[in-house]
């Protein structure tokens, strides 16, 4: 079974700590969601798994080997990340045809007819140029170039941002179609959470440059409750859990659980206890106070 | 296809686009100015004498480009950093070669053709093809660097390279001149410059110092969206 | 209060049900203020409009009366007359779907009523 693994990674940028001291298994064959706040290292961490970046310390292999400046490695892997519309001297103006042409002489098994297939199905035009596309559009010449590469591991950057919801719809079905056509392991990261639950096995959650955790989404969301009702009532019942975000008014309080193995909640006191949705558990996880 | 090979054809891609962008400025250039007195002679003359103008200059142009846009899109789809180095420096063969190589046909066929010889930059002449070779070298290692400055300091790299060079040259100068006082300056000087297989071997000598410092900068050359 | 809102219902209805759940709680007690629809508003990140319709049907049953000026208040007697609505709900929101669902399951009012005797005798214990 083919795996990514990074061991101990960090990475220092301007002596800021971006992230630190990550161990990551990535089984192969999986959708991956990586989810974080900005700045949390999301697309840090997906440009030194994919070699596009150095790490400042610990190490990336894919089935042993290293990834860095490893071409046979860098032959499986893609990660297309978001495309900048100005470059230094003004603005972009290479066209989409250009960057599918780079990417036909780039990635070994690129597939000239999903590309031409997707391009018809998004009606983008080949040659506008990229400073001139919406960011809807760019979105799409990512998600093209990802889904055309046919790597075995593919990583999009927040391949959403931009779309509205019909095509975000579309996406999610266009990435399924292709999963189960090939199997291939994908990396995804996003901010629209809720929707692209369904469609994770396992989600990742990093914050402030370390992870909170890497999971099968279904199993997290069997484990996460949110308890509410009269404060002393909730606390007793969730007393010696790993309890987060508790948030109190008047006498009532609300807090959220994360259940251990083996663990549930304390007693028969009166509160309620409901599901929690991968985004809600997300923002009592890693947000912050208002 | 090994990563150097796929590299290499990119960087072959991107090099036409800029040589047919440098033909083109040189036809233009030649109508424009060389038509001034409407002889065709005269446009001949003007467009050859660009188009080698232009070799030995577009290689910074590509560099500094190379920096801000090409860079990124090859490093964004898997090219390692070796082997973008080496597509840069193929680009910088290519682009002067093909460029002295059409001057010099164009120049030979209107010499049977149209019987015009008054070449303002006669490619066929070693002076001109030495003064090119040494020219391209120095601008193109020159170009190397200007182009990682660039990328990492932006607009402003261009700039301090300036800055930089300034002070170097002056630098080196007013030890050069401190060292051969007198008269052996003049002559010392006359010998190297005259001498053609002192110079090339000097401006191979700068070409590949600036290579290798763009070798290391590329090393640590780091994407970002 | 701090409840999670759902799809399944209308939000209005979901912030009215969750001020009487605290006010059978005693979280809220009687002669209390409830908090503001525009504190609600910012609880539940909804619109103010929302959080008033929940409160005004509150309002209108007689659960919450309004004190000009100062805010909303709890009613006395707001518990009792909570409970008494919700047992008269009762037979509505659980009995008639308990007997449908026992009807598709072919299961007799005969062993519904034993399951309820065994089942409540556990709970008890």
């Amino acid at each position: 079974m083919g795996s990514l693994k990074c061991e101990n990674v960090k990475k220092t940028y301007n002596k800021k700590e971006v992230l630190k001291d990550i161990n990551l298994n990535l089984e192969q064959g999986k959708i991956y969601g990586l989810i974080g706040r900005n700045g949390a290292g999301k697309t840090t961490l997906l440009s030194i798994m994919s070699s596009q970046n150095p790490q400042s310390g610990g190490s990336v292999t894919l089935d042993g080997e290293k990834v860095w400046e490893n071409q046979k490695v860098i032959d499986k892997i893609c990660f297309s990340r978001e495309i900048s519309q100005m470059s230094g001297f003004g603005q972009n103006s290479l066209k989409i045809k250009d960057y599918l042409k780079a990417a036909a002489i780039f990635y070994p098994k690129w597939n000239k007819e999903m590309a031409d297939e997707l391009v018809a199905k998004f009606e983008l035009n080949p040659k506008k140029k990229i400073c001139k596309l919406s960011k809807g559009m760019l979105s799409m010449v990512t998600i093209i170039i990802a889904l055309a590469s046919e790597a075995e591991y593919t990583f999009l950057d927040e391949p959403v941002a931009g779309l509205d919801v019909v095509a975000r719809d579309q996406f999610y079905k266009l990435l399924l179609r292709e999963y189960t056509k090939s199997g291939r392991t994908f990396v995804i990261s996003t901010h629209i959470i809720e929707e692209a639950a369904e469609v994770f096995e396992e989600v990742i959650m990093l914050n402030q440059g370390k992870i909170l955790l890497k999971e099968n989404t279904q199993e997290l969301l069997e484990r996460a409750y949110h308890v509410s009702g009269k404060a002393e009532d909730v606390e007793a019942a969730t007393a010696g859990l790993e309890v987060y975000h508790k948030e109190m008014i008047g006498r009532s309080m609300g807090a959220t659980v994360l259940l251990k193995e083996g663990e549930s909640l304390n007693g028969q006191y009166p509160v309620s206890v409901q599901k929690m949705t991968l985004e809600k558990l997300f923002v009592a996880l890693c947000g912050g106070e208002v | 296809m090994s990563g150097v090979k796929r590299s290499i054809r990119y960087w072959n891609w991107i090099g036409f686009r800029v040589i047919g962008l440098a033909i083109a400025f040189a036809v233009a250039y030649g109508i424009l100015f060389g038509g001034m007195d409407g002889s065709l002679e005269e446009m001949l003359r003007m467009g050859s004498y660009y188009m080698v103008i232009f070799g030995m200059l577009m290689g910074i142009a590509i560099q500094v480009s190379a920096a801000q846009c090409y860079l990124q899109q090859c490093f964004s789809m898997g090219c390692k950093r070796k082997d973008a180095f080496i597509g840069l420096q193929y680009t910088n063969l290519l682009i002067p070669v093909v460029l002295y190589l059409l001057a010099f046909v164009i120049q030979r066929i209107s010499e049977n053709a149209v019987g015009f010889y008054d070449w303002n930059m006669d490619t066929s002449k070693r002076s001109i093809l030495l003064m090119y070779i040494v020219g391209t070298l120095i601008i193109e290692g020159v170009g190397n660097i200007v182009g990682m400055f660039c990328f990492r300091f932006g607009k402003a790299g261009l700039v301090i390279f300036l800055i930089l060079m300034l002070g170097l040259c002056g630098g080196v100068g007013a030890s050069f001149v401190m060292l051969c006082n007198g008269d052996s300056f003049p002559k010392a000087a006359a010998v190297l410059l005259g001498n053609g297989s002192i110079l090339i071997v000097a401006a191979i000598l700068v070409y590949v110092v600036c290579s290798f410092l763009q070798y290391r900068m590329i090393q640590k050359y780091e994407i970002h969206a | 209060m701090n409840e999670i809102l759902t799809q399944e219902k209308s939000i209005y209805i979901q912030i009215r049900e969750m001020i009487e759940n605290d006010i059978l709680r005693d979280i809220l007690l009687e002669e209390e203020r409830v908090p503001s629809t525009n504190e609600l508003a910012k609880l539940y990140s909804i619109n103010p409009a929302t959080a008033a319709k929940g409160v005004n049907l509150l309002v209108d049953d007689g659960i919450l009366y309004k004190k000009r000026g100062i805010g909303m208040f709890v009613q006395e007697g707001a518990k009792e007359a909570i409970m008494k609505k919700r047992k008269e709900e009762f037979a509505d929101k659980f009995i008639k779907s308990l007997l449908t669902e026992a009807d598709s399951l072919g299961i007799t009012k005969e062993e519904l009523i034993d399951m309820i005797r065994r089942n409540g005798e556990s709970t008890e214990q």
